[in-house]
């Protein structure tokens, strides 16, 4: 990590404990910068596609902070059609953890968190979201909305968060079996969501507004379907902090133009493959605050990262004139909904999709539905023909990273796939 | 014999098809094949339940978690059971929510009576309904609260604990609602209906949206004191244990367990403490003096590392005193000590009136008149020597503690750090040895660090890496020290803000010679620290205070 952001990161660790909204102001004007900087990028090829998507997604922190009473906070999962469409703006706390790691200041948030009874084996994005909310860092917002998928620290954070800040929490319940029962169950959530987003920001959700929105995800989503489909045979410059903003397109700024034409972007950086590096599939959310993960994974000129699987979790294409079962579809057909093996197995589909040489099987800290995984999913891929390595490690938080070893395994694991060539 | 691991699972099923619930809540020896199956960092319950319960021929399990839902996808894989279910449950208890519960239920049955080859009887189903639960005591009692625990620990604390103790963990509160009288005419699509809503109405788990019902766990005029247990890698437990702390006067101890047995040590002076501060004896204990014309009354305190020992009069002025190395067994250095205070006091051991022993080792010294936990000792200790005190830090050699005082000096709430040794003197001496340095040197040299490192594991194994790594880089033992002394300051500051700790501050223990761990955690305070002549003598002078005390009732 650059010097100057390890100033700044220990000035807002500081700031946090001794004047919160000093350390807000801070992070508003750091991101406001990433929004100007990256934003203006002019490029074509993928670094540019993400600079770009990472100053929107800095962006939406910003103005999200900036009026927080007009901000909806939401988990990823969250399907944010009906706040896009209403003018509202999603803040989505776990990203915000992220772009605290690589603001070198997470560290005040995590431990805030524990010194608050919050679990030190929880996930530590979740973690980091409380802290922030907890020392005054993060706003108040209108509402509370977030989903039950992927996992249990929805359950936990946000209902924690809703009585922190007093606001209303609406949580949709997504049922574990895969059925057309289970979307239109859903389906009636999120249009029971639609009244109390109307209530609660008194704007009116307008049915051609929604239909637009989702017409725009479902643009997105053709061009990423045949983007994944194709994404073997090319070769992207594509880096750790790219695979979080495809995740980001495909959830929170679904619908959005700014997902739209990053992924439009994405798909037509792509230039023909060079058969020099390895290509390696990622299993969750890479760690992109790690330098030494990012010296081999993006600048070792040995390897190519070319897709991560909840990056890759491409849905049923929505119908803009059912918003809401389409919404509820993407929820319920999910590859994190229902039994670990539909997970893998969408994930050995897009690792071959990709052309994958090997998989990283990233066990973030504290993410058990993960973690529980780790073995079927190494036995799977590597009876496919995939070599698996299972890596410890943490997607923000250094406290739970040993650095070295995990050097030392990726390196073995490139080598072995090197070994294989 | 159909294994079922959560309350939301429809047992009274099982009983109208013939079948019988058997709860899979036992402890393993060890994880191993569950964590070559899984992973390292997965619940405990979990990991025992694929150690012991793979092998039960039928198991229903509900999605209840993210640990649960694994272990049946690795059941799934390993195809060993005659009847594997995993029943999909709502969140909530919306007419929506019953609904889907119901057909949930509903496709259950059907399944479940097809292996069993018989039909739904009502009757047999009404009547497991309307089995009667233990009524909760018109006494006082303790409840364990929180996540499961398993029946050795639950009978362990039963043991320990001077009052009954019920067992309200999520698995141990299943209080199904009898079902109203003409349910005798109910088809089954109505006994579905209700069953799914009664099932629903339970007292809600954690996983649930709505879990404001789970205050009535706390509510009983009787109930005395609550033992919090948080199982190792279930989080859900530990968001309720802060929730609650904040909600409820009633006194709370907070324990964690593993699906292992347990050593009983560190659990026992908590239980100990714990019932003491409740103004109850703890089963054990009791101090016995001898009314002699000699007035020399002792305190001992078996750490893990040294063996302290003080010996007053019985104006309470300290006569005598001694450190000793604890050693391999706690009452070799017992003896130890006791050898050093008679020597200097040139008496026979017989001589003094009580001796009351404290420590982890308490139990294990044989001369010892009565015992106390090293909670309430340290806390009368520093009383004693700083009366305004209100918080006392006290890190020792394998233990790290936080006890918060009344004006009094009585014992208002205290933490204790976990099995984990980070922020104990055991990390820093594992430290010292991967710096090669002694522990004076660990204490002098971390004051005159010029640059600012943070180590940024807590983890011992972690950490003595990091440390690895900052040698290789050329960075300077004092700079390195600096880092690994903030850390442990970060560590116990974080234990103080949990344990509701105020100033005025003491420290107490070996590592409050520590300059540099002392600065840090002032740093981090905000407030000095005081600290006595020998602070690794408070927890031994708080028991001698007892056995004088004792002598004077």
């Amino acid at each position: 990590m650059e010097k100057y952001i390890e100033t700044i990161g220990s000035i807002i660790e500081k700031q946090t404990v001794k004047n919160p909204a000093s350390a807000r102001r801070l992070l508003m004007a750091a991101y406001s910068w990433v929004r100007f900087n990256k934003g203006r990028d002019k490029g074509t090829d993928a670094i540019a596609a993400r600079n770009r998507m990472n100053g929107a997604v800095a962006g939406t922190i910003v103005d999200s902070f900036r009026r927080p009473e007009q901000a909806v906070m939401v988990n990823i999962f969250m399907p944010c059609e009906q706040l896009h469409a209403m003018g509202l703006q999603p803040m989505f706390p776990e990203g915000i953890s992220v772009y605290l790691a690589n603001t070198a200041c997470q560290r005040v948030f995590g431990e805030a968190a524990e010194a608050a009874d919050v679990p030190e084996t929880f996930c530590s994005y979740h973690k980091t979201m409380i802290g922030a909310a907890e020392t005054g860092v993060m706003p108040k917002p209108l509402m509370i909305a977030n989903t039950t998928l992927a996992c249990d620290a929805n359950q936990l954070s946000f209902r924690r968060l809703a009585e922190f800040y007093h606001v209303p929490q609406t949580v949709i319940d997504v049922p574990s079996l895969v059925s057309e029962e289970s979307v239109a169950y859903v389906a009636e959530q999120l249009r029971a969501l639609t009244v109390q987003l109307e209530d609660m920001s008194h704007r009116k959700l307008k049915p051609e507004a929604l239909r637009d929105t989702v017409a725009c995800s479902r643009r997105t989503l053709e061009v990423y379907q045949d983007f994944l489909a194709r994404r073997g045979e090319v070769t992207l410059s594509s880096t750790l902090t790219g695979e979080m903003c495809s995740l980001i397109a495909v959830h929170i700024m679904l619908g959005r133009p700014e997902g739209e034409k990053y992924i439009r972007d994405l798909a037509a950086a792509g230039v023909p493959r060079d058969g020099s590096k390895k290509r390696i599939f990622w299993i969750h959310v890479p760690p992109n605050w790690q330098d030494s993960m990012k010296n081999i994974l993006e600048d070792s000129g040995r390897c190519e990262l070319v897709g991560s699987d909840l990056g890759a979790d491409c849905p049923p294409l929505p119908d803009p004139e059912q918003p809401y079962e389409s919404m509820a579809r993407r929820l319920v057909y999910c590859a994190n909904n229902g039994a670990g093996q539909r997970r893998l197995e969408n994930a050995l589909l897009r690792a071959k999709q990709s052309d994958a040489d090997g998989v990283i099987f990233f066990c973030h800290w504290g993410c058990k539905q993960t973690m529980g995984l780790a073995q079927l999913g190494k036995q799977m891929f590597e009876a496919a023909g995939l070599p698996t390595l299972v890596l410890d490690g943490d997607g923000c938080d250094a406290r739970n990273v040993a650095d070295g070893q995990m050097v030392t395994r990726v390196n073995a694991f490139l080598e072995q796939l090197e070994g294989g060539r | 014999m159909t294994g079922y691991t959560c309350k939301y699972t429809p047992i009274e099923l099982f009983r109208a098809y013939g079948g019988e619930g058997v709860l899979l809540d036992e402890e393993a020896p060890d994880f191993q094949l569950a964590e070559s199956w899984t992973h390292t960092n997965l619940c405990s319950h979990a990991k025992a339940l694929l150690e012991l319960g793979s092998s039960a021929e039928e198991l229903v399990l509900t999605d209840c978690c993210d640990a649960i839902r694994r272990v049946h996808d690795v059941l799934d894989t390993q195809k060993k059971q005659r009847f594997l279910y995993l029943l999909d449950l709502p969140h909530e208890e919306s007419d929506c929510a019953r609904a889907r519960f119901k057909s949930a239920l509903t496709a259950f049955a059907a399944e479940y009576g097809a292996f069993r080859g018989t039909e739904f009887s009502r009757d047999a189903f009404l009547a497991a309904c309307r089995e009667q639960r233990e009524p909760l005591p018109q006494e006082p009692f303790l409840a364990v609260l929180g996540a499961r625990v398993s029946p050795p620990l639950l009978e362990l604390l039963q043991a320990q604990l001077p009052l009954p103790v019920v067992n309200l963990t999520c698995s141990g509160n299943r209080n199904l609602e009898a079902p109203p009288l003409e349910a005798e005419h109910w088809d089954f699509d109505e006994l579905m209906d209700w069953y799914a809503g009664a099932l629903l109405r339970m007292t809600p788990c954690m996983r649930m949206n709505d879990v404001t019902a789970r205050r009535a766990l706390t509510e009983h005029p009787h109930l005395k004191g609550i033992i919090y247990n948080a199982v190792k890698f279930c989080d859900y437990y530990g968001f309720d244990y802060a929730a609650l702390k904040k909600q409820t006067a009633i006194p709370i101890l907070k324990i964690e367990s593993d699906y292992t047995p347990q050593p009983a040590g560190q659990l026992s002076t908590r239980l100990e403490a714990f019932a003491e501060s409740l103004g109850l004896e703890a089963v054990k204990g009791g101090i016995t003096v001898k009314h002699s014309e000699n007035g020399l009354f002792a305190g001992i305190d078996s750490g893990s590392t040294t063996t302290n020992m003080v010996v007053l009069d019985r104006d309470k002025k300290v006569v005598a005193s001694a450190i000793v190395r604890t050693g391999a067994k706690a009452q070799n250095g017992a003896k130890a000590a006791l050898d050093a205070v008679c020597a200097q006091l040139g008496i026979a051991p017989e001589a003094l009136d009580a001796i009351i022993a404290t420590g982890y080792g308490r139990s294990n010294i044989p001369f010892a008149t009565g015992t106390m936990t090293e909670i309430t000792c340290h806390a009368k200790g520093a009383h004693f020597l700083y009366p305004q005190v209100r918080t006392v830090v006290d890190i020792g050699g394998q233990d790290s503690k936080v006890i918060c005082l009344d004006e009094n000096g009585a014992v208002k709430n205290f933490v204790m750090n976990d099995k984990c040794a980070a922020g104990t003197g055991r990390f820093l001496e594992m430290m010292a040895r991967t710096l090669e340095l002694d522990m004076e040197q660990m204490s002098r040299q971390g004051l005159t660090w010029k640059k600012d490192l943070t180590i940024s594991s807590m983890c011992t194994v972690f950490a003595e890496s990091e440390v690895i790594s900052l040698i290789a880089d050329n960075h300077t033992d004092s700079d390195i020290i600096h880092g690994l002394n903030k850390a442990i300051a970060s560590k116990t500051a974080s234990m103080v803000t949990r344990a509701g700790g105020m100033a005025p501050y003491m420290m107490t223990g070996g590592v409050a010679r520590n300059k540099g761990v002392v600065g840090q955690l002032e740093e981090r305070l905000g407030a000095g620290l005081y600290i006595a002549k020998d602070p690794d003598l408070c927890g031994a002078l708080g028991a001698a205070l007892f056995a004088v005390e004792g002598s004077e009732e």
